[in-house]
């Protein structure tokens, strides 16, 4: 049985930035990349799983959608435990919104044909939390999400989640496979790859395709297969702030100012 | 994998590596100048690292310097606020830069050579003043050039400067105000005759505050002893100097005891009473005061309350008995403060070895006593933090720091990188490492070494000079 596990190089943004200059995205010279933190535990869930099954009876696939660059999140994940890496290379795929990326994904597990496809319940760049949801729709499996706990047995017909839902309430569900999960943070707590392990990464190949190579046409990849566009990113001016400075009687004066300011 | 072994030799391997975090350390070392051409072309090879390396507080200032040729403008912004910057790079992007951010950054940097923060006061906007008051280095010429428009908040950061002379806290006291003039007579530099009016005062806020000046004559502080606030009578006990032949007596306001018990000079008779004191924090601090007499010690370390203990504990006169007694404590927080002493007896630190539980693990293991075959257990200890404490150990065997070059937690890696107790070629095998930091680390260990080696032979040859 195989467990499919897409992960996402996410972009951490450093104390000050630029916007490209199209306005559409932040200038990646300002960006941190690495492994999505939803995925890793994602990630985890499912070398949890093939750990506690017999050996050789599960493999883990890890999944990207990227350039070259995106490499080195599929080689963390390798040495963490994966078992094999697919990058579908992101040339033409510049437009692609959360839905054309699912498209992507749901044709890789189309081929795949995993029991589970795990995903992180959002991306910690973008949180959109669609993409898992898109996927499990477009292949039109059985989904749960934000799921907090894991019970599944390979080869099963069903497995066992819990989700948090508002109020403290927790939901059981079971879950008929093959299905879509996406992946709450704190269901585990995610390994770190040993210096070996990532060693011995390095040296293991990773299956680069095409959209065409997993069976998209053009009329689904990039612009042409997503839902939306980004028009602009922006920061918004700041609302009025003062950072009250002095000693604790100056500011206290401060502050009587402020309020009868307020109050007219 | 043989570490180069000198600085030509590392500075080719670098180069021909071509990674910019291990290469990095290499910029503008000694021995390395034939090179620095093409160690920059790596270093500036890209533009994500440029702006890293810019906001990077170890890199070298003679990189940063090269780096402050670069025409964008983030970059630079980011060499301003780097504490690595050197005084003449500020320099130089001070008279390029005249754009509101850079005056507060340049006017908040350690490095700012006077000169130019004198420039700065002349013309400041309120963040550039800010800027100035919080900077430590800011001389006095330029503080009296910020008295003129400041505002009572200002003013009492002006009292309060370090680099305020006495010119300019009699003019600051001049002015009235009780919060301005209560910061001016803390500071050492305040004249003489102004702090001790601030004496007897009537408002007790400014007779505390002169208490708390470090250079306050012994007759004043004496006298503040005796005060009517219990403030005033604590903060003049807690700069009283030890040797001076004033008694101190019990004293009913918990503020003072507390004073009390930190005193180096506490009367032993004193420090009894306050050994029974119904307050935990008297007997923490008289715990841990290291004047007090062994008997107390061990009093304070059967105390009930186990961070007394832990004070006793970490008491440096705590005797070899009262160590190996808390060494047993029912409480981990009490043995973890005396697993870290290597004065601890040689019995109760094996017993220590045995200990899985993270806070007395990671004491033993930055204990330079502790045995090699315990540091290497707990160098694959389940907690990150027990196997850092083996890389903080200043004894720490190579055998022990071998084993964390393979610990998931790159900080730790880092760490084993840069213990002098491992070997440079260990070091160096790391050179690969997948994380930036351990790289880097690699870099510097490989730098250091080199040149070390190459004054070492300049020395030999200096020594025995060659026919």
């Amino acid at each position: 049985m195989k467990i499919l596990v897409p992960v996402k190089r996410v972009a951490s943004l450093d104390d000050e930035f630029e916007l490209r200059d199209d306005g559409r995205d932040v200038d990646p010279d300002f960006c941190e990349f690495d492994l999505n933190e939803f995925d890793e535990y994602a990630l985890e869930a499912a070398v949890q799983i093939k750990e506690a099954a017999p050996e050789g009876s599960v493999e883990v696939v890890v999944l990207t959608i990227g350039p070259d660059d995106a490499d080195d999140v599929l080689r963390k994940a390798l040495a963490k435990g994966a078992d094999r890496a697919i990058r579908v290379d992101d040339a033409g795929l510049e437009e692609a919104d959360r839905v054309a990326i699912a498209r992507v994904i749901a044709k890789v597990a189309e081929n795949e044909e995993p029991g589970l496809v795990l995903c992180g319940a959002q991306s910690a760049d973008q949180g959109n939390a669609q993409t898992g949801m898109s996927v499990a729709a477009l292949l039109g499996w059985t989904r749960a999400a934000v799921v907090s706990k894991l019970d599944f047995a390979p080869g099963a017909a069903t497995a066992q989640v819990e989700r948090e839902l508002e109020g403290g309430l927790v939901e059981c569900l079971d879950v008929e496979t093959p299905a879509v999960l996406t992946i709450q943070l704190g269901i585990n707590t995610p390994r770190y790859a040993s210096l070996r392990s990532i060693k011995q990464a390095n040296a293991k190949p990773i299956e680069c395709l095409t959209p065409h190579d997993v069976g998209l046409s053009d009329a689904e990849i990039g612009a042409a297969g997503a839902l939306s566009r980004v028009r602009r990113v922006f920061v918004p001016e700041r609302g009025r702030g003062e950072i009250i400075a002095g000693t604790p009687s100056q500011q206290a004066a401060r502050l009587l100012e402020i309020i009868s300011e307020v109050n007219g | 994998m043989r570490a180069p072994a000198n600085m030509a030799a590392l500075t080719g391997a670098l180069i021909a590596r071509g990674d910019a975090y291990l290469a990095l350390p290499a910029y503008g070392a000694e021995g390395a100048e034939w090179a620095q051409a093409a160690l920059a072309r790596l270093l500036l090879s890209n533009a994500r690292l440029k702006l890293v390396f810019a906001a990077l507080p170890f890199a070298p200032p003679a990189f940063l310097a090269l780096l402050a040729g670069e025409d964008r403008p983030a970059i630079l912004q980011r060499i301003v606020r780097n504490p690595a910057t050197s005084g003449a790079t500020l320099l130089r992007l001070a008279r390029q830069m005249d754009d509101a951010a850079t005056r507060a950054a340049l006017a908040a940097h350690a490095h700012t050579p006077s000169v130019a923060l004198i420039g700065l006061a002349m013309n400041a906007d309120a963040a550039v003043r800010a800027a100035l008051l919080r900077n430590a280095g800011t001389p006095a010429l330029a503080l009296h050039a910020l008295l003129d428009h400041a505002d009572a908040a200002e003013r009492a950061a002006l009292a309060r400067h370090p680099q305020a002379d006495a010119d300019l806290l009699r003019t600051l006291l001049a002015g009235g105000d009780a919060v301005v003039r209560a910061e001016a007579v803390a500071h050492p530099h305040c004249p003489l005759t102004q702090v001790a009016d601030a004496c007897v005062d009537a408002d007790a806020a400014i007779r505390r505050r002169a208490a708390s000046n470090p250079v306050l004559p012994p007759s004043l502080r004496q006298a503040l002893m005796g005060d009517s606030d219990p403030a005033v009578r604590a903060e003049a006990l807690r700069l009283h100097a030890e040797g001076q032949d004033v008694a101190l007596t019990d004293d009913g306001d918990v503020r003072v005891r507390r004073a009390q018990a930190r005193h180096v000079a506490v009367p032993e008779d004193l420090a009894e009473v306050l050994s029974r004191d119904g307050d935990v924090w008297v007997r923490v601090w008289l715990a841990r005061n290291p004047a007090l007499p062994a008997g107390l010690i061990q009093r304070l370390g059967g105390d009930a309350e186990a961070r007394v203990r832990h004070a006793a504990g970490r008491n440096p006169a705590c005797p070899a008995d009262m160590l190996a007694t808390l060494a047993r404590d029912g409480d981990e927080w009490v043995r973890a403060a005396v697993a870290c002493r290597p004065d601890l007896p040689t019995e109760a630190l094996r017993a220590l070895e045995r200990e899985d539980g993270e806070d007395v693990a990671s004491a033993v293991a930055r204990n330079p006593q502790t045995r090699e075959a315990a540091l290497r257990r707990l160098a694959r200890h389940g907690q990150a933090d027990v196997r850092r404490a083996v890389a903080l150990n200043p004894d720490a065997p190579a055998a022990a720091l071998r084993l964390l070059l393979d610990d998931p937690y790159p900080l730790n890696r880092a760490f084993a990188v840069r213990h002098p107790n491992l070997p440079v070629a260990d070091a160096w095998g790391c050179a690969d490492d997948g994380a930036p930091q351990v790289r880097f680390a690699v870099g510097k260990r490989a730098v250091t070494h080199a040149a070390a080696a190459g004054r070492a032979a300049r020395r030999h040859l200096e020594t025995f000079p060659q026919p």
